[in-house]
């Protein structure tokens, strides 16, 4: 009996051993360096290839993206620490601050120094100054406080992703004077939205993947591809934001083509979020004028594209159809687009390098020539704009928000956008500097709250700050203390 | 004359006497043994007839631990919030939980996971601390790393505050003794703010105080803490560059804090190479005298013999005894080797009482459900052999027993 006993034991333990599953392993991040000599046992810190808990092509070991990030993220094995907002100790280094201070400004420069907030605050807690209006940011000599996090961006998907509104995009019905059907378009969100933990988000002038700015993607997940551009200095912000409805034809021009004033279209929504189906271009043509001089923000905006609407087209000076997309197509001739007009409108997308294969040269349109930066986080952000940057890789959600100080006097005829603050340009040197998104709020989220009369008018929520720095309006005081009369004390 | 011939009764010769006492003996002997035979085929009948009815694993089912075999899963602690610190008490009745969730707290457990009390560094709100490892030593005062204020809290059993190493030679009561230029009186409470630079005090019936404080040395980042078989503490520090680990003499420990100014010996350096470690969480030592480092982000044990040396690492690659993310490590009495493998979400157990570390088995799986985890951080076992194993993303510290 006792001998059976043990077989029977043993026996057991022997089939327990046959079932343990195995694991692959090693190291935190990595992959920035994919070469043959180079490690590739970082992959295997995140992901398995038969024992993932995760599937959407993620296949993640773990079962959450924010709980593998936080399980380093927390302060115990990276040295940003986004669960509290704080930098745990000194990260940067020299160089990479001074670009930051040229950039932001000297305190915000600040950002790296051990003890300091995060640039985007914390999803638990942020270190706030809250109400000094003197002062919006970090500054070690004042006395800051750490606070549970009231307003933010919800990433937390270790139960369940969470839809949230998408503030500042979707269409507006101007029946009900709201965005359509009363509500934004919604969004889930997770640490992998914006930032890319392969270190390769970004792309070079050539269209390679390069670092960027704290990992940040080329383009969030789900903003569907680029919606707004810039040039490079403000000269497409004379014209307000882009209308949600109604013709560009007359006297607002599309924000992207404002400055191709010979062109107009109907637009509603061509390709943003949650209004794919709604395309209707009638005009006959309307340049969209991207990236001159390099393919940066080409491809991916041909992605986007072809994702959100299926678009097939002809090239207007080749006739050569192009679409599905086809990348390698895009590349060789990827100049200049037209869309069939194979329903309702004829809609032509100009993207505008000045060089091609003599096969197949560039157009001799003027228009489409005209040099017109295309601006994007990972295509051009450096530290030394990263501001603007910022403001764009924003936008690309938050669509009807970017703004030029313009918007200040123009009527957009977005009714409930119809005038707006200045919310991204290109850096302007001076005493009175263009502000953008990251100057006043942060994007993980804040503990500054904001009481009844502060609230943000499109949640409706009492308290909620709208992921700003500072309590209720001291944003407005910090720069607008002496237009509105108020003595600082 | 007749000649009686009556036999007289036989008397036992004196062998004969010897040989029953012999038989006797004999026929107890047997009786006993086969009493005992019966015992076992009892007790065996009776396992067997148990494991039967509910199988379960060899350690639970024998009165004897077994070396070599994994823990059984028991219960769970509930009722905290992102548990990813735990010590128990010498007297083995108390288990200590830091909370890196909700309020961050540090919870006091009785055996049964009842909750007794709790507590947190005087004068912080919860957004004012990161509470993370915790270890009790041998006179039941309780030490807690806060990563967020880069400071270790000395609590005692009941979670009042005694003081808090805030430099590696400065306590609070050492700066503070200074400032007032006097010794502190019983009751005094000592409280941290390193965002803003402030070590507070409240003397007994007085209005709290707050006083300046510049850290004399700024390469100070304590993450985790463990006491080896001398009191001595054993802490981690992740200061940028500088990665390493610290030990403190239990006699400075147990001396006057207010004049603590400790001879520590570090070893370690930051890096992936031969004795280098990165983002080090937990460190210990065995009875000869190693030290063994849980290697965060070079996924690996790393092994420093007694004179700090560079010895070997272990737990490095794929397979069952591949590390993906150690944090806290234990070693039991015999030697073996527990590491939470925190995105592994497993505990993995190494023999090291050989020549060389030996892999023995995991226990536990990814999971929501008894006996699995999501995200264990750290491990503490008792002297009863009892293990507590934090269990952050499943809110709970699980029990397990050999």
């Amino acid at each position: 009996m006792k001998k059976l006993f043990f077989a029977l034991v043993i026996g057991l333990l022997f089939i327990a051993a046959l079932t343990t599953t195995a694991l692959a392993d090693n190291g935190p991040h990595g992959g920035t360096a994919f070469t043959s000599s180079g490690s590739m046992d970082a992959c295997a810190s995140c992901h398995r290839a038969h024992t993932a808990q995760t599937g959407n092509s993620t296949l993640l070991k773990a079962s959450s993206i924010y709980g593998l990030c936080t399980s380093c993220h927390d302060g115990t094995g990276a040295y940003t620490d986004v669960v509290d907002g704080i930098y745990n100790t000194t990260t940067m280094s020299s160089a990479t601050k001074t670009s930051l201070t040229n950039s932001f400004g000297s305190q915000e420069g600040l950002q790296g120094d051990a003890g300091a907030p995060l640039f985007g605050g914390g999803f638990v807690n942020t270190l706030e100054i809250h109400t000094d209006p003197g002062n919006r940011v970090y500054n070690p000599s004042l006395s800051v406080s750490s606070d549970p996090v009231v307003s933010g961006h919800l990433v937390d998907d270790r139960t369940a992703e969470t839809p949230q509104n998408v503030w500042g995009s979707g269409n507006y019905n101007t029946t009900t004077q709201a965005s359509t059907g009363g509500s934004n378009p919604t969004l889930a969100l997770t640490c992998t939205s914006c930032h890319d933990p392969h270190g390769n988000a970004g792309q070079n002038g050539s269209g390679l993947a390069i670092p960027s700015y704290r990992i940040l993607k080329y383009t969030p997940d789900g903003s569907n591809g680029y919606e707004i551009t810039s040039a490079a200095g403000a000269a497409l912000f004379t014209t307000a934001l882009k209308p949600e409805s109604g013709s560009d034809a007359t006297s607002v021009p599309d924000i992207v083509g404002g400055s191709l004033g010979a062109y107009s279209a109907t637009v509603l929504e061509p390709y943003g979020m949650g209004a794919n189906s709604t395309d209707n271009y009638t005009a006959t043509s309307h340049w969209y004028t991207l990236n001159t001089n390099n393919a940066s923000g080409f491809d991916p905006f041909l992605v986007a594209l072809y994702q959100g609407h299926g678009v097939t087209g002809t090239m207007p000076w080749t006739s050569v159809t192009f679409g599905p997309y086809d990348p390698v197509t895009a590349g060789l001739h990827g100049v200049s687009y037209q869309r069939p007009a194979t329903t309702n409108s004829t809609k032509v997308y100009c993207f505008n390098p000045t060089t091609g294969p003599a096969s197949n040269p560039p157009p001799t349109n003027s228009n489409c020539t005209t040099a017109n930066g295309f601006t994007q986080i990972g295509a051009s952000f450096d530290n030394s704009n990263a501001r603007l940057g910022m403001a764009f890789f924003c936008s690309q959600c938050h669509d009807r928000y970017l703004n030029s100080r313009n918007g200040l006097t123009t009527n957009t005829t977005d009714l409930l956008f119809m005038f707006q603050h200045d919310s991204g340009a290109a850096p302007s040197a001076g005493s009175n500097p263009n502000v953008t998104c990251v100057d006043c709020h942060n994007a993980h989220g804040t503990s500054a709250a904001a009481t009844t009369l502060a609230s943000d008018p499109l949640s409706g929520v009492n308290g909620d700050s709208s992921i700003l720095k500072l309590d209720n309006r001291a944003m407005c005081v910090n720069c607008h203390s002496g237009d509105v009369g108020f003595t600082l004390k | 004359m007749t000649t009686s011939n009556v036999e007289s009764p036989a008397v036992p010769t004196p062998s004969g006497v010897e040989e029953e006492q012999e038989d006797e003996r004999k026929r107890r002997v047997l009786l006993l043994i086969l009493l005992f035979l019966l015992l076992i085929c009892c007790c065996v009948a009776f396992l067997f007839l148990r494991y039967l009815a509910k199988p379960q694993p060899l350690p639970q089912l024998l009165p004897v631990p077994i070396s070599n075999y994994p823990p059984a899963y028991k219960f769970s602690f509930v009722g905290v919030d992102g548990p990813v610190g735990v010590a128990g008490s010498p007297d083995n009745q108390r288990v200590y939980v830091t909370e890196s969730e909700g309020q961050r707290l540090i919870k006091i457990f009785d055996r049964s996971g009842n909750l007794i009390g709790s507590f947190s560094p005087f004068g912080t709100r919860p957004g004012d601390r990161e509470l993370f490892d915790v270890a009790v030593d041998a006179s039941s005062r309780v030490f807690v790393v806060d990563r967020y204020n880069n400071v270790i809290d000395l609590f005692d059993a009941n979670g009042d505050q005694l003081d808090g190493i805030i430099a590696p030679n400065v306590t609070l009561s050492k700066f503070v003794s200074q400032h007032i230029s006097g010794s502190l009186p019983a009751g005094t409470k000592l409280g941290y703010d390193a965002p803003n630079h402030l070590v507070l005090y409240q003397l007994p019936g007085q209005a709290e105080q707050k006083i300046k404080f510049t850290p004399p040395d700024t390469n100070w980042a304590p993450l985790g803490i463990r006491f080896d078989q001398q009191g001595d503490l054993i802490y981690t520090d992740i200061t940028p560059d500088l990665h390493r680990v610290h030990i403190i003499p239990a006699a400075d420990l147990n001396g006057s804090w207010a004049t603590f100014n400790p001879t520590i010996r570090e070893f370690g350096s930051q890096g992936n190479g031969n004795g280098q470690i990165s983002f080090p969480y937990d460190a210990l030592t065995d009875s000869k005298g190693n030290f063994y480092v849980s290697d965060g982000d070079n996924s690996r044990i790393v092994m420093f013999g007694p004179n700090f040396s560079y010895t070997t690492f272990f737990g490095f690659g794929s397979g069952d005894d591949g590390l993906n993310l150690p944090r806290g490590i234990w070693l039991d009495d015999k030697e073996h080797l527990h590491v939470v493998d925190a995105v592994g979400a497993v505990v993995r157990v190494y023999d090291v009482s050989g020549t060389a570390p030996q892999f023995l088995y995991n226990f536990g799986a990814p999971g929501a459900a008894d006996g699995q985890f999501n995200y264990p951080i750290d491990i503490y076992m008792d002297g009863t052999g009892r293990l507590y194993i934090a269990d952050r993303d499943n809110n709970r510290v699980q029990v397990w027993s050999y």
